[in-house]
């Protein structure tokens, strides 16, 4: 009798403690972030798919203090630097001998490496809070000409009057000749089989402005390029440095969702004075073996400044920040 | 016996009897540029772990003890390559000319190496300026609008017509029948069966941004092994240039010393 009341009590412990404590604090808790990352993902998906079925509130599935915890755990185990040097508009017309930009931007190049981390490697992708402006930049390579103004000049497809050479020529006209050959001799059809080849534009702009552009846009690559020499494991991994070029303008937004990561942030980030704003993108390994990637904003204050590439410099002009655990 | 101390008992019974945990495979001996090589290819796969980078990083650091490449350096005046044949390299081109050769005891095992030197200066990285292999091309003014784009210090002003001569490139040689070059500069060194010796004059130019100290370095494709059974490994290495007022100076200091490890 005695045992039996025992028995049942630790089971009515037991249960209730089950049902109480979160399984994800625990796994925190433990030490265990892989699990708990998945864990994340797993309550994320199960929210949403609540959402699709109009069962669920509008959430991501996680409690204020599961995510403060997985954020602790997260930035515990996170080491690195950022640093980046800025170019106003002026200042880059001015070093270039005349304008390419239409719109106010700044030139912004940017460098992060991570010493230590959770998960596969961590992208930093800056944006700035300017008296309650957003400014935040596409990498230059993608919104460059639309900035500028003008359009891209494009390479025509369809044929060509390049320099050939002979041997070439010889080949293609015997080609050209057997194909004709087995054509149907009054070329029925063909306007509806080969295309009438479209010309190329020379694109709008001046001469500065274009080479300027398409510079940008080499200099873009070449980054990717030698990020890449290791292969494997991608940018912002301990191999692998991430340098970015960025060309920072005003948005309409005021803040940036986490659109396809699990934000480790309580509230959207939107601070009361101007900041320079890390988001620091954890991806998911294979030992986790999650299938979403975590995301976080780390704020640093600007320091007072004429305009905003001086504060930016001026921020960066003892070396690198920290980023992670400090 | 009360049911306490069975229990106890019960307990001590299976702690006796529980096995020992075995010791797990051993760990690979990594004592040759080969199981380096394997290592590092099998480490740095698409879901690569923090831990998987860590050991990464540790092989290398094995490799460049296993594999020294001394390297012999020159910074060739460009009127001097004109004299002889060259087109001219236009703005701010420096033309150096590096051999490698591998030395220590692993050296036999390179099959083939290939390389490509880069320089960090100014805040910017100065890459090969030729910008394909086959034609030769050189840029002519790309260069003077990457210094004025990423240049840490304040550049002159670029003059009216470096849009106008980024425009239009320079071709520079033609390959002949028998495969050779004429007149022509490397955009890298490629060398097989040399046991890591290669010689390339190459024209550097600023390309993009570049970070941290002022450097000289080499992206190396190392395939070690033969033809039909061997490991690529790419890898990067540099040598911290010495303080100057230009690069030029800052180069040919580092050159007088003689040859350097990398």
């Amino acid at each position: 009798m005695d045992l039996s009341f025992l028995a049942h009590t630790l089971l009515l412990v037991g249960l209730l403690g089950a049902g109480c404590a979160s399984p994800l604090l625990s796994l925190v808790g433990e030490n265990r972030l892989p699990e708990a990352w998945r864990a994340a993902c797993e309550l994320r998906s199960d929210a949403a798919r609540d959402q699709r079925r109009g069962s669920g509130q509008d959430s991501d599935g996680l409690e204020a203090n599961e995510r403060a915890a997985i954020r602790q755990a997260v930035m515990s185990q996170t080491r690195g630097t950022f640093v980046a040097r800025a170019l106003s508009r002026e200042a880059l017309h001015r070093r270039l001998g005349g304008p390419v930009f239409a719109t106010d931007l700044l030139l912004l190049t940017t460098h992060s490496e991570l010493t230590s981390y959770p998960g596969s490697g961590v992208t930093v992708t800056p944006r700035f809070v300017v008296r309650g402006r957003l400014l935040m930049g596409q990498t230059a390579g993608t919104d460059a000409w639309k900035l500028a103004g003008i359009e891209q000049p494009t390479e025509g497809y369809g044929p060509s009057l390049k320099p050939f050479n002979k041997l070439g020529a010889v080949a293609d006209l015997f080609i050209a000749g057997v194909t004709l050959g087995m054509m149907d001799v009054n070329l029925r059809g063909q306007k509806n089989i080969v295309e009438p080849g479209k010309p190329g534009t020379p694109g709008t702009g001046t001469d500065l402005q274009q080479q300027a552009l398409f510079q940008l846009g080499n200099a873009e690559s070449a980054t990717k390029n030698y990020e890449r020499l290791y292969g494997g494991g991608g940018p912002g991994s301990l191999v692998e440095p991430y340098d970015v070029i960025y060309l920072v303008h005003e948005q309409r937004e005021r803040s940036i969702p986490h659109q396809d990561a699990l934000s480790l942030d309580a509230t959207p980030t939107e601070p009361a004075q101007d900041s320079l704003i890390l988001r620091l993108r954890h991806t998911a390994d294979r030992v986790s073996n999650a299938w979403c990637n975590f995301e976080y904003d780390l704020v640093v204050p600007l320091p007072a400044g004429d305009d905003l590439a001086s504060r930016i410099n001026s921020l960066f002009a003892k070396g690198p920040i920290a980023v992670g655990a400090r | 016996m009360t049911r306490f101390g069975a229990g106890v008992l019960f307990f001590l019974a299976g702690c006796w009897s529980y096995p020992a945990p075995r010791p797990g495979p051993p760990a690979p001996q990594l004592d040759t540029p080969r199981a380096l090589c394997s290592t590092i290819v099998l480490r740095r796969k698409d879901d690569s772990t923090y831990w998987d980078h860590r050991e990464l990083v540790d092989a290398y650091a094995g490799f460049h003890k296993m594999i020294p490449l001394s390297v012999e350096a020159e910074l060739v005046p460009s009127q001097q390559m004109e004299k002889q044949g060259y087109k001219p390299l236009l703005g701010e081109v420096l033309l150096l000319k590096l051999r490698s050769t591998a030395v220590g005891p692993q050296a036999g095992a390179i099959g083939k190496i290939s390389w490509r030197p880069f320089l960090i200066h100014d805040g910017t990285r100065y890459e090969p300026a030729i910008r394909r292999e086959g034609k030769q091309i050189l840029p002519s003014g790309n260069h003077d609008l990457a210094r004025a784009l990423f240049a840490k210090t304040e550049p002159k002003p670029l003059g009216p017509d470096a849009a106008e001569r980024a425009k239009h490139s320079t071709e520079n040689g033609t390959l002949r029948r028998d495969g050779t070059r004429q007149h022509a500069y490397d955009a890298k060194c490629v060398a097989q069966d040399t046991q890591g010796s290669c010689q390339a004059l190459v024209p550097v130019a600023r390309i993009s941004p570049g970070w941290g100290p002022d450097v000289l370095g080499l992206e190396i494709e190392f395939t070690i092994g033969d033809r039909y059974d061997h490991c690529i490994l790419t890898d990067r290495r540099t040598i911290e240039l010495p303080t100057a007022a230009s690069l030029e100076e800052q180069l040919q200091e580092l050159f007088r010393k003689g040859p350097f490890r990398l």
